[in-house]
């Protein structure tokens, strides 16, 4: 009778480590299926992010050759445009440059 | 003949618990193999979920970069917008200097200085971008 007992009971026991083997896999599998949905999720992030830096460089790119053309290269065009129709009467140039707004007066 | 009888009657009455001894010591060994297998599976997802949280905290990293560079996109814009009209300016400025230097000598003197010259390729402007370069 105690034999029985014993091997009722290991029985009962596997039994029920089985319903919690079943249990925990379970849990697992919904863990890991979380945690690919996050990733996919980051992911879809970082293809953001990474488009809004593509659009953030062509703006400073834009930026920064309008204020080259604004403050470096346009001036001396201009200036230079001015000097010579000054030194030649050049009236093509003088109605170019009026074109821009821009008139030309000697010191 | 008693003998058999006495021999029959042990060989009967320790079949049973015979049987009952394996099977208790195979549900024992499978009862900690499961067992092991339920704490593996334990420290897995106490792992898992540890990520989950990394993972979390990543996501909402992201979010914030990612707001903060559109607002920063966005307040660029009319500097941007600025910038085009500043461009354009110039280059139509510069585009019609380039046609008056196929004319005048002060004109060529000048875009032959900066050399001064239409991009190629650029099909949203047909009389093509004039791009100064600096004097080297």
């Amino acid at each position: 009778m105690p034999k029985q007992l014993i091997s009722t009971a290991t029985c009962s026991l596997a039994v029920l480590l089985s319903l919690w083997f079943l249990m925990s896999n379970w849990s697992n599998q919904s863990l890991q299926r979380g945690l690919q949905n996050q990733q996919d999720e980051i992911q879809t992030h970082q293809l953001t992010i990474q488009s809004q830096q593509q659009q953030l460089q062509a703006q400073q790119q834009l930026i920064d050759s309008a204020s080259q053309l604004a403050n470096q290269v346009g001036p001396s065009v201009i200036r230079d445009l001015a000097t010579l129709q000054l030194q030649n009467k050049n009236q093509k140039i003088a109605i170019l440059l009026k074109k821009y707004g821009i008139e030309a007066k000697a010191n | 003949m008693e003998d058999y009888t006495a021999e029959d009657s042990t060989s009967q009455s320790s079949g049973p618990a015979n049987i009952h001894l394996p099977l208790a010591l195979l549900a024992l060994a499978f009862a900690i193999f499961l067992f092991a297998q339920i704490s593996s599976l334990g420290q897995n997802g106490r792992s898992m979920r540890w990520q989950t949280e990394n993972l979390d905290r990543q996501i909402g990293s992201l979010v914030e970069s990612e707001k903060n560079l559109g607002n920063l996109v966005k307040q660029r814009e009319a500097l941007v917008e600025q910038s085009q009209q500043v461009q354009a300016r110039y280059t139509e400025m510069l585009t019609d200097l380039i046609k008056l230097s196929e004319t005048d000598a002060d004109a060529r003197a000048v875009v032959e200085k900066y050399k001064i010259q239409r991009q190629q390729g650029q099909q949203t402007a047909p009389a093509a971008t004039a791009t100064p370069q600096p004097t080297p």
